[in-house]
């Protein structure tokens, strides 16, 4: 099959589960559909024709780091220095977001790197050091994250359970 | 995490997912023409400057396009895994790259330009960190001149200049146009411009310097109608500029009432390098708290290195190469030692706090070290508070850079990390 075949078949196919997977991320649909976008493009353009069977896998992988990475660009647009924290832009609630606009509002206040480990955890069930392989992020650091997210989750979801909060006292390191 | 919250990711995946099906679909012909030259670049061993946004054009419903590359793909009709005619590819000038480096005499400019573009600067003196705010206006040239192309209007791109030289680019914050030109006289936008300078690489990653520039605006465009066109028509870059406006440095904050560490401290992109178990040198160091003795005036840390951007970034590639910096920045801990060191009695201590500004979303609560030694910490507290309006109740950090002179600790600044 041809690689332009595998991709109009992956984009048709699969397209409308990227996209939700990509909605999880960005909280917005035409920001899910761009990421999703450029993350078949970016797939296509880097892969050999081998690698059919994973074809998806690296498509969601792509989808996570462009993601995160665009972030980064965003951060190094708005000029600030390290030490000077990172918001999150409002995304406001879109047609989607009406089904559970709790959890919309929940993911908002979230960091990128707080909502990616968030997903990865209780989206797609990887265990934390999965979580951390997939981020090139130390198992701690996740940890961290996770227990960041459920502390900002929880005025918000009323969440009583205190799973994965292996709250750690050091911050992110090797 | 709640059950309900886990069921809740799912209804929101399966709803997003449910709204795409029942939309157009990706335009897998344009993607697969942006593949093809994607593969051709990288086979040529050309290095495609990336610019951090294109802004995409809305046509008919179909998704926005918005790609990193130097040539955008246009929004296109999904096709069909039987049909077998190649789609047409444009074939982009590689001149017509409106990027770092690019000289603006030796773009590929129309010389029957089939639309012009002006601007006018609000405000062209500005400090270094602000955003050009102009209006900008798209006016096609006459009637019945050539017409854009709708498909390949593909969004403008501001260009900072000097000696003729692209030395940055400009990405507009505002709602940039998403309709064709075809069919109008004009469009007329509201721009702000948030500019950034170039690195030797070619990608946007530094602030300009304070300086005179000039902004041009450039717009990759195809052209049809005109009489003995038989084809797509003619490629080529609308053009608009020179516009000149000067960056003059940021004013500090004269406010008494917002302190601020002092800027030098953190921001130099790298932390001191230290010996476990040897005297520090003067400098400022990096370190993970461990407790505070405020009797005695010691605190123990957990020295680390701190890199922050581009640092961050040099040290992963010579130490780490299979990680990657999370938001700017990365900290090194190879041994977890931990080091008592005085505190000057009067050092201040600036524990960071939400207090979002236009410039800053972070402000700073000060402390001495005797308030440092008994704020609250996170576990302390059922809602962690992070406000600055949260006065005493600021939660203590366990990241800090460390100010030390002649042995002593005379300064410290929490690290926020996001």
């Amino acid at each position: 099959m041809r690689w332009e075949q595998q991709l109009d078949g992956l984009a048709r196919e699969r397209g409308p589960a990227l996209v939700g997977y990509a909605y999880l991320l960005t909280g917005d649909l035409p920001a899910a559909q761009d990421l999703v976008q450029e993350a078949l493009i970016r797939t296509f353009s880097r892969r050999g024709r081998d690698d059919v069977e994973f074809l998806e896998a690296y498509v969601r992988r792509t989808i996570l780091t462009t993601y995160l990475n665009g972030r980064r660009r965003d951060v190094r647009w708005s000029g600030l220095v390290h030490r000077v924290a990172v918001t999150e832009d409002s995304v406001p609630p879109d047609a989607v977001a009406a089904i559970r606009a709790d959890v919309h509002a929940a993911l908002a206040a979230l960091s990128p790197r707080e909502r990616a480990c968030v997903v990865l955890r209780h989206f797609e069930d990887l265990t934390v050091r999965d979580v951390a392989a997939r981020l090139d992020l130390s198992e701690g650091a996740v940890k961290r994250y996770l227990s960041d997210a459920r502390h900002r989750l929880a005025p918000l979801l009323g969440d009583p359970d205190h799973e994965d909060v292996d709250v750690i006292t050091k911050g992110a390191r090797r | 995490m709640s059950e309900d919250f886990e069921t809740g990711l799912r209804d929101l995946y399966a709803q997003a997912a449910a709204a795409h099906a029942g939309g157009d679909g990706f335009p897998t012909t344009a993607m697969a023409g942006q593949v093809r030259r994607n593969r051709r670049v990288r086979a040529l061993g050309v290095s495609v400057v990336t610019v951090a946004v294109v802004a995409g054009v809305a046509i008919g419903g179909a998704a926005v396009v918005r790609l990193n590359d130097a040539a955008p793909v246009p929004p296109a009709e999904t096709s069909r895994p039987d049909e077998t005619v190649e789609p047409p590819e444009i074939t982009w000038p590689t001149a017509t790259v409106l990027t770092c480096g690019a000289v603006i005499a030796d773009l590929p400019t129309f010389e029957d330009a089939p639309a012009t573009i002006e601007a006018s600067i609000e405000t062209p003196t500005l400090p270094v960190s602000d955003a050009l705010a102009a209006t900008v206006v798209i006016a096609a040239t006459d009637s019945p001149g050539p017409t854009i192309m709708s498909e390949v209007v593909l969004g403008m791109r501001y260009l900072v200049v000097q000696d003729g030289v692209v030395v940055g680019i400009g990405r507009d914050n505002g709602e940039a146009p998403v309709v064709p030109l075809s069919g109008r006289d004009g469009i007329a936008h509201e721009a702000e411009i948030s500019v950034a300078g170039c690195d030797e690489e070619g990608l946007t990653t530094t602030q300009l310097a304070a300086g005179d520039y000039a902004l041009y605006a450039g717009l990759v465009a195809q052209v049809s109608g005109r009489p003995d066109d038989g084809g797509p028509g003619d490629e080529g870059v609308l053009l608009g500029g020179p516009w000149p406006f000067t960056l003059i440095e940021d004013t500090p904050s004269a406010d008494p009432e917002t302190p601020q560490p002092p800027d030098e401290l953190g921001v130099d992109g790298a932390s001191a390098a230290f010996t476990e178990g040897e005297p520090l040198a003067d400098g400022d160091y990096f370190g993970l708290l461990q407790g505070i003795d405020a009797a005695n005036g010691t605190i123990d840390v957990d020295l680390a290195r701190f890199f922050g951007g581009q640092a961050a970034e040099d040290y992963i590639a010579a130490n780490v190469p299979d990680a990657e910096p999370l938001d700017e920045y990365y900290i090194a801990n190879d041994l977890e030692t931990v080091t008592t060191l005085p505190v000057a009695a009067d050092a201040p201590v600036w524990d960071w706090c939400f207090e979002p500004t236009e410039q800053s979303p972070l402000g700073y609560y000060l402390r001495t070290i005797d308030e440092w030694a008994t704020a609250p910490v996170f576990a302390d507290q059922d809602v962690p508070a992070y406000q600055c309006s949260d006065g005493a109740n600021v939660l203590r950090g366990d990241l800090y850079w460390l100010r030390v002179r002649d042995g002593l600790v005379v300064e410290v600044a929490g690290q926020y990390v996001p």
